[in-house]
């Protein structure tokens, strides 16, 4: 399956549960065109890795995901030679071993002849696929999430670059394997660390930035449909007033879900500063943010109309 | 089509922005399947491809609104062939007479199509008169400058167009004129700082572009909340120091097998070598201890060192540290009790502190020989962050000298200028003979510079 156009994109994302701005819906539908990978950008909790789920739910594809951290190696991401099941299986042969030796009169004759069963050991029985080396081997096309990408050391996104260019590995000994469908790849970074110039070359740029009124707004209606619609545009308009102050975490569409979701548990149909005050710590993670909000209260009600 | 996007192309570079043939050629052919007669999406397809680094957004954005809204408008003209003609002929006049004119030669390389330079100093003028910046040096150019160069030009084209009046016909010399007479006013406009309807930049973004000034501004002339935003970029900065660090210690780890560990591990599975152990090696280790003028004027500085210093404490076998003004007293306690940021906050508050005696560095140096020797051994940094301002008291000399050879080394950081150092009661060219290293540090980036040494 496929996205026919910018216009059907927005639609089927919709349907899988996420509702998209515009550039979301011409980024994805282009990337998915023209098979390139779209490197997913913005603050936390703005949908990033929500989009690729969405996507791949959307085309009914397979979604691997890849989720980065320090210390991730090509080993981790891509395959592993399952070192304790082969020296079992040399365990349990040792007496094929010998049979094979027993031709040998000397020791390089009997290495020769371990060498000419090689490729026993090192073959597909032995390798534990990972994620990556899965994206390359299944049939269908996949959406691969390569997810905190800017978590990943600087050696393992070189390793990236080649896989992303070609979307083909080597294996020494084994051959080089090449995906058969080329995947839809989604990376997601925080901004952690400035991702290279090389990547960035590779990939279509997608920015999300906090989404405006209208957007959130739909988006607290898809998820939690039995809220208010006048509960929601205040509540929007608190978050927005929230949101520009200067805060150590700003709150994020989770937070507006998991506010809006407290007040339908709280039964709270009407939101006035009190009920801000009360349940505040749904929104600010940090006290000194808390604090904050709450020397601001007067003018954030004010503004936002409560 | 792939003109047009070319033509953008090469005004994104000229702004410092890094544009590959690659993106060139993906961004064309998905400007071949999607409507073009979509402004907003075209200019998604264009961001999506040119700008990956999200800093930059805003300024793209400006660009973007200059080339297709401002610019495009007009361009038809200058391209029409009998026309652009007489355009370039005009220049030419123009600049024929008035060679050497700076604000002229900007103002025709804007009406040619090549606005940055115009627009950066335009900029330029408009931000020395909203700061009132004294003592910088006056701008080559100047707003009077603009605009009688743009006079100039209304002149010259007026008188340009008189002399050739039977030559052309008038509708041409209408749309020369008009031409020309759009081109400065917008030119003008912007000068005066009129804004040029672009839509209000997102917080976000203004945020981002901030930290690059952040950074390179003098921690002497920070505003409250600059000081709120430097901690984040501070704590940022901490975040991937820490990364490099760890990276380095995983790869010294992993270095050597560690054989007697392997075979003894070995031995439970029959001999046969399950697990491989490598070698750790030890973590570097060294004591810091500082001493932090916290006097007005260095306070920021210190703030950030000591930020700084905190954040990497793990790095270090211990870190001790001191403020003063005219005494000497230990704050380690309370820095190591709160969040780095609030302790910090409480430190100023500290009621120990006198701000209203004068710094005097020579009592201070003598009051920690007699009674803080303890905490220096020769593995021990010691590091001094002030401006060696001692409004003329002792210098003590002698004290530091024996300071200096208790320690491993002294570095003294300076968040003033180079070029105050030998004026007025500066001290710091005479501690500077005991320093190891003595280095200015007027803002983030140079002492981010500095912690980096310090740390790897
Ligand atoms: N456009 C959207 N439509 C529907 N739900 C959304 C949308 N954006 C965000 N959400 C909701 O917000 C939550 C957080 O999104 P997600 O985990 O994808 O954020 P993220 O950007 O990946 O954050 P992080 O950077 O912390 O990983 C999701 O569970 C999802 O329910
Ligand atoms: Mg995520």
């Amino acid at each position: 399956m496929m996205f026919q156009n910018i216009e059907d994109t927005k639609i089927q994302l919709e349907k899988a549960g996420y509702i998209c701005s515009e550039s979301i819906a011409t980024v994805v539908f282009l990337a998915i065109a023209t098979q390139k990978p779209v490197l997913v950008e913005g603050p936390a909790g703005v949908g990033k890795t929500q989009l690729a789920k969405a996507v791949s739910q959307a085309l009914g594809h397979k979604l691997i995901r890849l989720q980065c951290y320090e210390g991730l190696d090509e080993a981790k991401a891509l395959y592993e030679w399952e070192y304790a099941k082969q020296l079992l299986y040399t365990q349990i042969m040792k007496d094929k071993l010998s049979e094979i030796l027993a031709g040998a009169s000397n020791l390089s004759e009997a290495v020769d002849l371990i060498a000419n069963q090689e490729d026993a050991f090192f073959s597909e029985r032995f390798i534990q696929p990972r994620p990556l080396l899965e994206v390359i081997s299944t049939k269908d096309t996949s959406v691969l999430l390569i997810d905190e990408v800017d978590k990943s050391d600087p050696e393992f996104e070189a390793f990236l670059l080649e896989l992303l260019s070609d979307f083909q590995i080597t294996i020494p000994e084994i051959g080089t394997k090449k995906a058969v469908k080329i995947p839809i790849v989604f990376l997601t970074s925080n901004n952690y660390r400035d991702m290279s110039d090389a990547l960035k070359r590779r990939c279509l740029h997608l920015f999300i930035d906090y989404p405006d009124r209208e957007l959130e707004f739909e988006i607290v209606r898809l998820k939690i449909p039995q809220i208010e619609k006048t509960l929601i545009k205040k509540l929007i308009n608190t978050i927005h007033e929230i949101r520009s102050f200067d805060l150590k975490k700003k709150p994020c569409i989770s937070e507006t879900l998991d506010w809006a979701q407290a007040l339908v548990v709280l039964q709270i149909s009407e939101l006035s500063p009190d009920v801000v005050r009360k349940t505040l710590n749904v929104i600010c993670k940090y006290k000194t943010d808390t604090d904050l909000i709450l020397d601001n209260m007067d003018v954030i009600s004010k503004k936002a109309g409560l | 089509m792939v003109k047009l996007v070319l033509d953008f192309v090469f005004t994104l570079r000229e702004a410092g922005f890094k544009i590959s043939p690659s993106e060139i050629i993906d961004c064309t052919k998905q400007l071949e399947i999607i409507n073009l007669l979509d402004e907003p999406c075209f200019k998604t397809v264009l961001r999506a491809n040119f700008v990956k680094n999200i800093k930059k957004q805003d300024k793209f954005n400006i660009i973007y609104h200059l080339f297709f809204h401002e610019m495009r408008n007009d361009a038809s003209i200058s391209q029409s062939v009998p026309l652009a003609e007489t355009i370039d002929a005009i220049y030419a006049e123009i600049k024929k007479k008035n060679m050497n004119d700076n604000a002229l030669n900007l103002l025709l390389d804007f009406l040619k199509g090549n606005p940055l330079k115009y627009l950066e100093t335009v900029k330029n003028i408009i931000s020395k008169k909203e700061k009132k910046d004294e003592g910088r040096l006056i701008p080559l150019v100047s707003l009077s400058d603009i605009l009688s160069a743009i006079n100039n030009i209304n002149m010259e084209v007026e008188h340009f167009l008189k002399v050739r009046q039977f030559v052309m016909t008038w509708n041409n010399r209408k749309a020369v004129a008009g031409f020309f007479s759009q081109k400065l006013k917008k030119a003008e406009m912007l000068a005066n700082n009129q804004p040029l309807n672009i839509k209000k930049k997102s917080d976000e973004v203004v945020y981002e572009k901030r930290i690059d000034q952040l950074s390179e501004k003098s921690f002497l002339s920070l505003t409250n909340r600059e000081v709120r935003q430097m901690q984040e970029i501070v704590a940022q900065f901490v975040r991937k120091l820490k990364d490099t660090i760890e990276n380095r210690r995983k790869r010294q780890k992993k270095g050597v097998l560690d054989l007697k560990k392997t075979l003894r591990n070995a031995l439970r599975y029959q001999g046969i070598p399950f697990k491989i152990i490598y070698k750790n090696k030890p973590k570097n280790k060294g004591k810091i201890v500082a001493l932090c003028d916290v006097s007005n004027s260095v306070w920021e500085a210190s703030r950030f060192m000591l930020n700084m210093l905190y954040s990497f404490q793990d790095c270090f076998s211990q870190v001790r540290s001191f403020v003063f003004i005219s005494r000497l007293c230990e704050i380690t306690k309370t820095l190591e009790k709160h969040e780095i940021n609030r302790a910090l906050d409480d430190v100023i508050k500290d009621s120990r502190i006198d701000y209203n005696e004068k710094t005097n560095y020579g009592a201070v140096f003598d009051f920690f020989y007699d009674n803080h020797l303890d905490v220096l051994n020769k593995k021990t940094t010691l590091i001094i962050i002030g401006d060696g301002r001692s409004n003329f008291y002792d210098t003590r000399e002698d004290i530091f000298e024996k300071l200096k050879d208790k320690v491993k080394r002294i570095i003294w950081l300076n968040p003033e200028s180079t070029m105050f150092w030998k004026t007025g009661d500066s001290l710091i060219e005479t501690y500077r003979n005991y320093c190891h290293k003595v280095c200015e540090c007027q803002n983030l980036i140079q002492l981010e510079a500095f912690i980096k040494t310090l740390v790897i």
